[in-house]
């Protein structure tokens, strides 16, 4: 035997996984359940009451204060890391999630509560909406050892699809949570619902009377998403861009215009591409130390080899501020 | 319609229906079985890739899920089990890329880089193991997927090759310079052994 097989067998020879064949029966189950939900919910959701939540459509005129310290400039003290959010936003695939840094709000405990509650506040960058109000959530936990996230809702008034809302943008609305949820823990963990520490078999006409898992990423994420720069950034001379994409060959466009909308930077990153999730992209350093002083938009986009017969290519934009 | 024609057009019906009942069946079957022979050695996998067993746990757990969901095109067990490395290899990666890019970006605000690690786990003990594990975690990610499907679950070039999308030649390479690499980081653990 090889020396590394040895090692790497030891390595782990103590790992004894918890029997989770429950857990699998149990979701393998509700996914059917889920599925025959889905054909004959559309149909009984119309019937359903109205609570006359207003369902935050946000407007995405305002902007929102946004992130305005200049993010270049070194603080004495390292800000707490930020909540990766996922908004929805509008693809050629219609509305679908983007994952979102936001700054951790002043004060704020980390973890499930402060990220479910940014859920419910205006998103930074105004091209993206959340699906659900304000004072939604009233906290939420994480329980590794059982294997469980439990997300608390303030009451029982989101428990039917609301007039507007179709069944798709429900199920969006539930994938928010989530994918959301599943950031903070960093593990694939399911979510659960609950009104007061009582389980709710349903949210927004969504079954959830077992813990829901993740859709996969190419059904419901943006198929690109830019991670850095947030919005209202502030650079000088240089900066880089990253993200997540799923693009055909993984190749992602980049462009940067000035307030006119003239592209004043553009080229190709290329990464890779991976049938089941999105993958990293990222620019490379970009010099703009020639630039006046101003506001652009950086873009990325998915390569779309077909010239738009895919639907086009999807898009994600930042402003930032050259100085 | 001639009663022989008839009763052809049932029997396929029938016959239809039974390979429908068949491949739920099956995706269930298939679960179960490849559970009992596969679940710890895949989530021993995860851990060598992602450190964190609970984390890794959740990958593996969510692999069985899918390959459940995909049990019609895959109708067999030694397909059902590649695909269950296959899919814990990917989504590992997405685990980590995702804890990964948090982490650079708290890293890029902060400028210190100063982590707590967030995938110290209660469970793993001894020095040794926590070296063998931090050393993979310091390779880069091909790299360690080549290494723990090579020496953990003793695949062969084509197999590796197969399961992470990439050319035998490709292989090969990672998994020398990732050895060689390794070796080098567990130099003193290796000559423990020798001695």
């Amino acid at each position: 035997m090889d020396d590394l097989t040895t090692l790497l067998h030891d390595a782990v020879e103590d790992v004894e996984p918890t029997d989770r064949l429950a857990a699998i029966r149990q979701q393998t189950r509700t996914r059917r359940t889920q599925r025959w939900y889905a054909v004959g919910g559309a149909v009984l959701a119309t019937a359903a009451v109205v609570t006359g939540i207003a369902i935050a459509a946000w407007p995405s005129t305002d902007p929102g204060p946004g992130p305005s310290k200049d993010p270049t400039a070194s603080d004495s003290v390292a800000p707490d890391p930020p909540f990766p959010t996922y908004y929805v936003g509008d693809t050629p695939q219609g509305a679908r999630l983007f994952r979102y840094f936001e700054p951790a709000p002043e004060g704020a405990d980390s973890g499930v509560a402060t990220a479910l509650n940014l859920l419910t506040a205006v998103p930074s960058d105004p091209d993206y909406r959340t699906l659900w109000p304000e004072g939604a959530f009233a906290g939420g936990w994480i329980d590794y050892a059982g294997g469980l996230a439990t997300v608390l809702l303030t009451d029982g008034s989101l428990h039917d699809r609301p007039a507007g809302m179709s069944a798709a943008q429900a199920r969006l609305a539930l994938e928010q949570v989530v994918y959301t949820v599943q950031a903070q823990a960093q593990a694939l963990i399911p979510v659960r619902f609950q009104v007061e520490g009582n389980p709710v078999d349903q949210v927004y006409g969504v079954p959830t009377s077992e813990p829901l898992s993740r859709a996969p990423e190419l059904d419901v994420l943006a198929l690109v998403n830019i991670s850095n720069p947030v919005e209202g950034r502030v650079v000088e001379g240089h900066f880089s861009a990253d993200g997540l994409a799923s693009s055909f060959e993984g190749t992602v466009r980049w462009e940067l215009k000035d307030a006119g909308g003239a592209v004043v930077r553009s080229d190709y990153s290329t990464g890779t591409f991976d049938p089941e999730q999105l993958t990293e992209w990222a620019t490379g350093d970009i010099d703009v130390s020639d630039l006046p002083a101003g506001t652009y938009t950086f873009v990325a986009a998915t390569d779309d080899p077909s010239d738009g017969e895919g639907g086009g290519p999807t898009t994600d934009t930042r402003t930032i501020t050259i100085r | 319609m001639t009663w022989a024609a008839r009763q052809t057009h049932v029997t396929a019906s029938l016959a239809a229906v039974e390979v429908t009942l068949d491949a739920d069946c099956g995706a269930d079957a298939a679960v179960e079985q490849l559970y009992a022979a596969h679940w710890r050695r895949l989530v021993r996998l995860a851990v060598l890739l992602l450190r964190d067993q609970g984390a890794a746990e959740e990958v593996v757990q969510d692999a069985f899920i899918a390959m459940h969901g995909r049990w019609r095109s895959l109708r067999d067990p030694d397909k059902a089990l590649a695909y269950l490395r296959q899919t814990v290899v990917n989504r590992s990666r997405s685990a980590l890329r995702h804890r990964g890019v948090v982490e650079r970006y708290v890293a890029r605000q902060s400028r210190a880089g100063e982590l707590a690690d967030p995938a110290d786990g209660p469970a793993l003990a001894g020095d040794r193991r926590t070296a063998v594990l931090d050393a993979l975690r310091a390779l880069p990610t091909r790299q360690r997927e080549v290494l723990a499907l090579r020496y953990y679950l003793e695949l062969s070039e084509s197999e590796i090759a197969d399961a992470l999308g990439i050319s035998r030649g490709s292989v090969k390479a990672h998994a020398s310079r990732g050895s060689a690499t390794l070796r080098e980081l567990l130099a003193d653990h290796l000559h423990e052994e020798d001695l």
